[in-house]
């Protein structure tokens, strides 16, 4: 005897693993910054809208369009 | 929602040392476990004649299974979202041998299953006179 319900399951388990959904995935980049070691250290996040660079010491600019 | 990139500066020569924050689709955020290799990329956006520079990290050295935030490391900066990093790793200053450039830099992860998900993106500018 078929056993629907065990089918109807595993097509279920099978679609949201392959689908991405099972889990902690998919995954993405949700902020990056980079640290250059010396006198300088700047950071950026969404370029297309808004980008700080921070210079430690006397300068610091912010919200430069690229 | 674009992703996010980074903008930093330093002399030619200067290792860059890259920090993301990489969260799954139930906000927990990626573990040393969901990732099989780790490889970086790093172009002169400038030439694209030239061959880049290319290196691989390792696991369980860059990827933190806990959030490494500003009280841990100083060098998350204290502007940043709340929430710390989980993927640190430093791009070797040989990537960046030449002054007055502007290089792209790209680190990727493999996971386990063969996606490939962004740990770390942004253009890195070596000054010409220091």
């Amino acid at each position: 005897m078929i056993d629907h319900f065990r089918i109807y399951y595993f097509r279920l388990w099978h679609f949201l693993t392959q689908a991405g959904f099972a889990g902690n995935g998919p995954f993405y980049l949700d902020y990056c910054v980079g640290f250059v070691a010396g006198p300088e250290h700047s950071e950026g996040d969404e370029p297309m809208i808004f980008s700080t660079a921070h210079v430690a010491g006397t300068e610091h600019s912010e919200g430069v369009p690229l | 929602m674009s992703q996010p990139f980074a903008r930093t500066t330093g002399t030619k020569n200067n290792p860059l040392f890259a920090m993301g924050r990489v969260k799954g689709a139930s906000g927990a955020l990626l573990v040393q476990a969901d990732v099989s290799s780790i490889a970086y990329r790093v172009i002169d956006s400038e030439d694209a004649d030239a061959t880049p520079t290319t290196g691989s990290l390792t696991v369980s050295s860059v990827i933190f299974n806990t959030a490494q935030t500003t009280s841990t490391d100083s060098r998350w900066p204290a502007s940043a979202p709340s929430g710390g990093y989980n993927f640190g790793g430093k791009i070797p200053g040989t990537a960046f041998a030449d002054g007055g450039k502007t290089y792209f830099v790209h680190v990727d992860a493999t996971l386990s299953g063969g996606d490939i998900v962004t740990l770390y993106s942004g253009f890195h500018i070596t000054r010409e006179y220091y």
